[in-house]
């Protein structure tokens, strides 16, 4: 009945070195938890969801409420002339700041989701064994689960504005995954020093507004966008400002930076899963409870 | 052929510091040097405010073989528990695991008490490396050994501790590990659901699972266990057969858990040594020998008509019995410099474990309190064999009995 497992027996060493002086097994492992993970991911990710929403009225409404209550404030300022955003744009700039929250949102969750999954399965991590890529794989399935449901309340409305057609907008969901990825790969090169110090979570929640203003979601950017090196060191702007372009007045200017970002997005996502990979031992280690 | 160690142990330290502000700091610096690619000699070094909290640590454990770690609180066993689970990296020697391993550090971790049982039952067994496929073949399996078939559609948060207890170690109980390590989850449920674990256990065991198990129950480990390692004070002191290494654990914690006790009354006379021992002198005492004490009195002036009362105190179980001098009539008076009191208790009926002989003095009057030792001098009784398999005696007093058979005197037809 409890028969032992008869499949080949595993060797697994621990020794005190760095699992970066074996880069090669080091990538195989990594690939392997993920696979061994997937299963693993799905169903907390479908726990998290049903956990989630099973106490709430409101359901899936809590999702959309967001982007879009930031988006009211905004047109609100506008329409009232408390601020000159809407000058240039126009009738659409409820959609035009709409679209932009929804990527804007995309691109904090993800950039926040491995250091809020670290620190919400703490104490799993330090009490059971299991793919650790696995609670990274559950953060990213939740960020894109929430920009999937957005994007379904997006659309409707995107219509209802008026779309300008461009063959562009078939690239619109890669641009939207890069932005993910490269929020993702950013937020684990971020997480170790966000779990040994809060001060970097209090300052992501102090800088996220002001971050925000200078990504330009909320007013259109310059004219002269390309030309300050500023916008270019902000990782969250070209690939949103370009979808965004795209699907709201259907070209953009912001092509190049968007294609130097979707190329930055891979590597930097790489690095981001071999950071979190390294760093998990050593932070389980100090501040497990 | 001996077969090979399923875990292999070798020289394998563990850092500590117990300073935050320094413990994160130096995670800043660990986290660098890993990142660098370090080749982990400098995890070796201590810096300053740590310790070793395992200090070069080696041991095997073969397929079968079902080991007590055993040892005091902050003596090292759950740090090195958790470095076997592969959950902290060793920071001197190498740990080698041949097989699946399974590692129950806290039962129904993972759970999520909005889901009901069902859901959280497939939840856990993927967290514990199950597939799908597997948990759905186990799954009438694990809820029948929960016993929790009427409520597994209800929300966990509805279930009693025990209960989610019971669902945790169903799960866990269905993993096929070669290796499973447990950390004080065996508490678990009622005393017959306890016994079900074990059972369970001796199952698995018998099918050539290896077991490590860190419990401080040492009268429940007696059950499964063949094999003791002992921890104190951050170092291997003992590993070998179980019921020995319980003994010294035992001993170890009457050292280090006992708060010394010495409380004294009007200061005529103090309790100096007490040297506890069989009739041959040796303080390592079978059940059913004879033990003799020796009790030192120092006093300046004289004490007349004194009391003495020894008292038996085992760490697990508290004080088990105690007599003075005036049950029998012992009558005697205390001169300067002082005398020795011998007291010898034939046919010991204590049975394996470690035990304290303590000491109270008084004066004549039965207010009259002179001093106390507690606890007095630690012995061991370390044989013969208890068993708790109803196939001998157990526990820790030997109670003298004979059996017979009579005719029923009432009728049990149904």
């Amino acid at each position: 009945m409890h028969d032992l497992d008869s499949r080949p027996i595993k060797v697994i060493q621990f020794t005190p070195q760095s699992a970066l002086r074996s880069p090669v097994q080091l990538f195989g492992d990594i690939l392997q938890n993920v696979r061994d993970g997937w299963a693993l991911a799905w169903r907390m990710f479908l726990r998290n969801l049903k956990g989630q929403y099973r106490q709430t009225f409101l359901g899936l409404f809590w999702v959309f409420l967001p982007p879009l209550a930031n988006t009211a404030l905004w047109v609100l300022l506008a329409s009232r002339g408390v601020t000159n955003f809407a000058e240039t744009i126009g009738a659409k700039y409820t959609i035009y700041v709409l679209t932009g929250m929804v990527l804007w949102q995309a691109f904090i969750d993800g950039l926040l989701a491995p250091l809020n999954s670290i620190q919400s399965n703490r104490s799993m991590l330090s009490k059971l064994r299991f793919p650790r890529e696995s609670i990274l794989m559950v953060g990213a399935l939740e960020v894109l689960f929430d920009l999937a449901v957005r994007t379904l309340v997006l659309i409707p409305l995107l219509l209802w504005f008026g779309m300008t057609y461009s063959n562009w907008l078939f690239v619109v969901p890669v641009a939207a995954l890069a932005l993910v990825c490269l929020s993702i790969g950013l937020g684990c090169l971020m997480m170790p020093w966000g779990m040994l110090y809060q001060d970097i979570g209090k300052l992501l929640t102090v800088a996220t507004p002001l971050w925000m203003i200078l990504t330009q979601i909320v007013y259109p950017p310059p004219q002269d966008w390309a030309s300050n090196p500023l916008n270019w060191a902000n990782p969250a702007s070209p690939l949103l400002l370009w979808a965004r372009d795209i699907l709201v007045v259907g070209q953009s200017d912001h092509l190049w930076a968007a294609i130097v970002y979707a190329t930055l997005a891979v590597p930097i996502f790489i690095a981001g899963l071999v950071v979190y990979r390294v760093a998990i031992p050593v932070l389980v280690e100090r501040v497990s409870n | 052929m001996i077969p090979d160690p399923v875990a292999q142990v070798e020289n394998v330290s563990k850092k500590y510091c117990r300073n935050l502000k320094r413990s994160l700091r130096y995670g800043v610096f660990d986290l660098f040097n890993e990142l660098m690619g370090s080749n982990g000699e400098q995890r070796g070094k201590l810096r300053g405010g740590e310790f070793f909290a395992v200090d070069h640590v080696s041991f095997d454990v073969r397929p079968g073989e079902c080991v007590a770690l055993l040892g005091p609180n902050g003596a090292g066993k759950s740090t090195l528990l958790k470095m076997l689970a592969g959950l902290f990296k060793p920071d001197t020697g190498k740990i080698t695991i041949r097989g699946r391993l399974g590692a129950l550090i806290e039962l129904g971790t993972g759970f999520n008490p909005i889901l009901t049982g069902r859901e959280n039952v497939f939840v856990n067994g993927t967290l514990l490396g199950l597939k799908k496929r597997e948990i759905e073949q186990r799954f009438a399996e694990i809820v029948e050994f929960s016993e929790l078939a009427d409520v597994i559609d209800e929300p966990v948060r509805t279930y009693s501790t025990g209960m989610r207890l019971r669902l945790g170690f169903s799960v866990a109980a269905h993993l096929r590990p070669q290796l499973l390590l447990i950390d004080e989850v065996l508490a678990v449920g009622d005393v017959r659901f306890r016994m079900k674990c074990f059972k369970h256990i001796l199952n698995l065991i018998e099918e050539g699972l290896a077991l490590i198990i860190v419990s401080h129950a040492v009268s429940q480990l007696n059950r499964v266990c063949n094999r003791a390692i002992v921890m104190f004070d951050h170092h291997l002191v003992y590993d070998g057969d179980f019921p020995q290494g319980a003994a010294l654990y035992e001993k170890l914690l009457l050292e280090t858990n006992v708060q010394k006790q010495r409380v004294t009354g009007t200061g005529e006379a103090e309790i100096g040594d007490i040297r506890v021992a069989n009739l041959v002198g040796d303080d390592k005492i079978n059940t059913g020998e004879t033990l003799r004490a020796e009790i030192d009195f120092a006093c300046t002036s004289s004490v007349e008509d004194a009391r003495v009362r020894v008292f038996i105190e085992s760490p697990v179980g508290g004080v088990l019995g105690g007599f003075s001098t005036r049950l029998h009539d012992f009558r005697f008076s205390l001169e300067p410099p002082g005398q020795t009191l011998v007291v010898e208790m034939p046919e010991l009926p204590l049975l394996m474990g470690a035990y304290t002989l303590n000491v109270a003095l008084y004066g004549k009057a039965l207010d009259h309190f002179i001093d106390r030792r507690q606890p007095g001098a630690a012995f061991q009784v370390v044989g013969p064999q208890t068993n708790s398999f109803a196939m001998g005696e157990d526990g820790m007093v030997r109670f003298a009995h004979k059996w017979g058979l009579q005719p029923l005197m009432k009728s049990y037809d149904s």
